[in-house]
């Protein structure tokens, strides 16, 4: 289904850092025993640009940014199983634009915090299986869609907790789905890879009236007539082993195998024939000793840089607007041993969050010369 | 000697004289002496089993009853600690139809349930534990089939089993085999004392302490098991629901305690009258195999048979996982509803499983019950006259609490059709349940509208589906393409079978589809198709070419293109035209 054009070799970036920013520890905290495997900041609202969510065991932690290094604890919330384990965490609002968390993990509900009442608004029931991620329509910040183990990626809306469509079937994936994307201008288009090393692409255009229809639903959430949508648009397949974490970056994606390097390439879609395409892997971005799968990036809001971390302990710092790629920084620390499952950061990417296998979040601060 | 027993009044002058004559009578009240001395049943009972304890005692009518309860520590775990060893498995020959589907027995009178109800007096004993003297004559003689009413002897007589005596073909003593040994009770009927064999049991009566397998009588319960044979022949009192013998362990549903009842079971006697008595009326103490139910749920016992496809073995509830749903995580059924298991399964619900659920319908027993049935809650339904003997001692459930706790059966339940329609949908309503492809949890009333999602189309992906396969073909234009999926999807979602159907279909079609078909190159195609291949094959006329022209025609005349409809209306006179002609010389 899509052919990696030739003659257009891949740029690979240097290890080589750059180091024209650089980062110290502010701050270390110890969560819990248990491995923590997301943070995320606050896109969404301009009032809680400092305020990030942590997932793991089966806790859910708000904590708030403050300058100088230190690290508030605002509110945490545990599910009464304990054998809950959150696996994904994303920020989302209702639709008086009050903030929700919503997070989910091996049991497969996802649990819709409501952060202002503090209590849950909804719980969203129908995956088979664990959840492994939760991103939010930036666009509609009451849509969130969720990639699970049950090889579906499920569209939800949180503020009626309706389940709106399933994205699964003959074209779906063949395997656990690891990560989900919104496309940051187009409504319509997420993308999604899993454990069957595609990416696919998924279109919702011709379902927007339902999407539409969510928001008014007042009866009874499962009689909702939620659609299957069966064939993506797109399918490539650029990796070729477990496809862990996928993001959008302008019209290319991001994407991260388990083979050490994140990969930037390009989709390109033929219009009227759904499923023809190809894929053109534009730069490589090697991140030594992260071939195990389950570790995520992320970047700042405005695309300038990428914070990965990796097996050991260390976070690669990517400068995301040169060609070659080129290495910001490469931060470690004697004591930071453990794998960092995900990486956040802020805004303007002066901080860079990191969450750990053993439950620490490490906090890195821009040293302002 | 003037003296009676103790306690009671002095013996007047003729019955002195006839103990002279005759010897002393032998009276319940000495039996019952008898047995609560050295060699009563409770002494047997208890060298069998640990499970339970018994207490004699005679009620105000004057009729021996003995209390079943069991002991505390009976169970372990909520199982029976007898069923935490491994049985071997009963082989029940027998099977009546509707206890295999669950349903509750005795919707109809059944041959034996008459014949017990001729002699429902009788009381029912198990020949273990009976004391020999006590029969005297009557010691069985296994074989034969004494029928009943050889041996009148309005002494009730208990017939012991020739202790240790393995009796094929059992004596059916008369009783019915409920446990209780009725003692003295005045037979109503004759007694079989020992000799009545009836035919068959085919149970061997169990030994005291021995574990039969199969219904097996009981000390006091005589139930023969049901006999194989012909049911009729023998009078029998023989109820062949074998009282499992006290203490003994039978393979089958049991109910604990007393559930003596089990004497339900039996009802299903004359159906098969073949072995089986397969309601191994559990009987006090017995352990049976099977399922069985906690302490007294016989009532629950008797529901259906669980529905839960999984053949587990003791659970002492048996929860009724209903399978149903979908293969979802789903919620997981509550783990304690076992009241809802134990209700019955929805009548049609097919109990293909488990030979270990059966859990006899409780409730249903059979029809004779022997008057005096004591206590235990046998009673069962069908126990009419003598109900009022019957006592139901109800057992304090261990463990559990079932639901549909049925009132001990001292009537018989009518076939309400409310109440069955209820009964089936308790296990419905026993716990959350989720649709199959969305996996959003369903409501009460969606679960309970028999709404089939099997045949549900997805109109719009079908559609797509059909634009997916058009696509491939390689030598057709778009427009043929899209003409081709419109038409495809059209008729499928008409299913036009007949011919005559084609014209009307037609007109339709180009109604549905104007706004598409006017344009010029769809115009065409519509046209294409309708003469080549619809009037060809002489499925459409000219006429209906016609309509579907003027169809088309109206819906241009909306458009504001008027060169448009000129061409088309130019066009559709020669298509007219054409057709014709073809129509014409085709005829």
């Amino acid at each position: 289904m899509s052919r990696i054009t030739v003659g257009n070799e891949s740029l690979v970036g240097s290890l080589t850092p750059s180091n024209k920013k650089s980062y110290k520890v502010t701050n270390r905290i110890q969560e819990g025993k248990k491995p923590l495997y997301a943070v995320v900041f606050n896109f969404l609202d301009s009032r809680f640009f400092n305020v990030f969510v942590t997932a793991g065991g089966n806790r859910i932690t708000l904590y708030n940014c403050l300058e100088d290094g230190a690290i508030s604890a605002l509110q945490s919330y545990a599910d009464e199983d304990k054998e809950e384990s959150f696996y994904t965490v994303s920020w989302a609002c209702g639709v008086k634009n009050n903030p929700f968390v919503a997070a989910g993990g091996v049991k497969g509900i996802i649990r819709v915090i409501d952060v202002n009442n503090e209590k849950i608004h909804k719980s969203l029931v129908g995956h088979g299986d664990s959840v492994n991620e939760i991103r939010t329509q930036p666009l509609k910040p009451q849509l969130v869609i969720t990639a699970s183990k049950d090889e579906s990626v499920r569209l939800w809306n949180v503020e009626t907790g309706i389940c709106i469509l399933i994205f699964a079937g003959a074209g779906g994936h063949r395997y656990e789905v690891l990560s989900v994307d919104f496309h940051p201008t187009e409504i319509f288009r997420f993308a999604s890879c899993g454990m069957d090393t595609t990416i696919k692409i998924w279109s919702m255009k011709e379902f927007w009236t339902y999407v539409e229809k969510s928001y008014t639903w007042t009866d009874d959430p499962s009689k909702f007539p939620t659609k299957f949508v069966q064939f993506p648009v797109f399918t490539a397949s650029v990796h070729t082993n477990y496809v862990d974490c996928n993001r959008w970056f302008g019209d290319f994606i991001l994407s991260k195998s388990v083979d050490n390097e994140i990969l930037l390439w390009e989709p390109q879609l033929k219009e009227n024939s759904p499923g023809e395409g190809t894929s053109d892997v534009l730069q490589r971005y090697p991140v030594p000793m992260s071939d195990i799968w389950f570790i995520k990036f992320s970047y700042d809001f405005h695309l300038s840089s990428l914070a990965i971390g990796n097996q050991e302990g260390k976070i690669f710092v990517w400068d995301l607007k040169s060609c070659p790629p080129v290495l910001v920084t490469k931060l470690s620390h004697n004591q930071s041993k453990c794998v960092i499952r995900q990486t956040a950061m802020s805004v303007d990417g002066s901080t860079i969050l990191a969450a750990c296998e053993d439950g620490t979040i490490w906090r890195w601060d821009v040293i302002t010369k | 000697m003037a003296t009676g027993m103790i306690g009671t009044r002095p013996l007047t002058k003729e019955e002195s004289e006839l103990e002279l004559l005759y010897g002393k009578p032998v009276t319940v009240y000495h039996i019952l002496q008898s047995f609560s001395r050295d060699r009563g049943v409770k002494h047997h009972l208890k060298a069998s089993h640990d499970l339970f304890d018994f207490n004699f005692r005679l009620s105000e009518n004057g009729h021996p009853n003995f209390d079943v309860s069991v002991k505390p520590d009976a169970f372990k775990n909520g199982l029976l600690n007898f069923d935490l060893e491994e049985h071997p498995r009963v082989n029940y020959k027998y099977r009546s139809k509707s206890r295999k589907r669950g349903q509750r027995v005795g919707r109809k009178e059944r041959k034996s349930c008459k014949i017990f109800d001729k002699y429902a007096d009788v009381v029912p004993r198990d020949e273990t534990n009976e004391l020999p003297h006590v029969n005297g004559n009557n010691i069985s003689s296994a074989l034969t089939s004494t029928h009943l009413s050889e041996n009148s002897n309005d002494i009730p007589t208990i017939t012991q089993p020739e202790i240790g005596q393995c009796s094929k073909g059992t004596h059916v003593n008369g009783a019915l085999a409920r446990t209780q040994p009725e003692i003295g009770q005045c037979s109503k009927g004759p007694h079989v004392n020992g000799g009545n064999v009836s035919s068959a049991l085919p149970r061997t009566q169990p030994e005291i302490g021995q574990c039969s397998k199969g219904p097996h009588v009981n000390g006091g319960n005589v139930s023969s098991a049901l006999p194989r044979t012909h049911f009729s022949e023998n009078i029998n009192d023989i109820q062949t629901i074998t009282q499992p013998e006290i203490g003994q362990c039978s393979k089958g549903p049991h109910v604990n305690g007393d559930n003596v009842s089990s004497a339900l079971a039996r009802t299903q006697l004359p159906e098969n009258s073949s072995d089986i008595p397969t309601i191994t009326q559990l009987e006090i103490g017995q352990c049976s195999k099977g399922p069985h139910v906690n302490g007294d749920n016989i009532s629950t016992s008797l529901t259906r048979t669980p529905l839960s496809r999984k053949t587990t073995q003791i659970q002492t509830r048996t929860q009724p996982k209903r399978g149903q749903s979908s293969n979802t995580k789903g919620p997981d059924e509550n783990g304690d509803n076992i009241s809802s298991s134990l209700t019955r399964t929805p009548l049609s619900k097919k109990t293909t499983l488990i030979k270990t659920r059966f859990q006899p319908k409780r409730g249903q027993s059979s029809k004779a019950k022997g008057p005096d049935v004591n206590g235990t809650s046998l009673a069962r339904t069908r126990l009419t006259r003598k109900a009022s003997h019957i006592q139901t001692v109800t057992q304090p459930e261990i463990g559990q609490s079932s639901k549909a706790k049925r009132p001990g059966a001292t009537r018989r339940k009518g076939f309400h059709p409310q109440r069955i329609e209820d009964e089936g949908t308790d296990l419905l309503r026993s716990r959350q349940f989720y649709h199959s492809r969305t996996l959003q949890p369903m409501t009460l009333e969606e679960v309970l509208s028999e709404a089939d999602s099997d045949n549900e189309r997805d109109e719009v992906f079908q559609d797509l589906q059909e634009r997916l396969r058009l696509n491939q073909l390689v030598d057709a234009t778009d427009e043929q393409k899209r003409f081709m999926s419109l038409w495809n999807n059209f008729m499928r979602n008409q299913t036009v079978v007949g011919d005559k159907h084609v014209p009307l279909a037609c007109e339709k079609f180009v109604k549905l589809h104007a706004k598409e078909l006017i344009k010029i190159e769809m115009i065409w195609q519509w046209k294409t198709f309708a003469l080549y291949k619809l009037c060809s094959y002489r499925l459409i006329s000219a006429e209906t070419m016609d309509k579907c022209s003027i169809i088309l025609q109206n819906a241009k005349d909306k458009e504001p293109a008027e060169e448009d409809a000129d061409a088309a209306r130019a066009a559709n006179l020669a298509a007219a035209a054409a057709a014709l002609k073809f129509y014409g010389n085709g005829a």
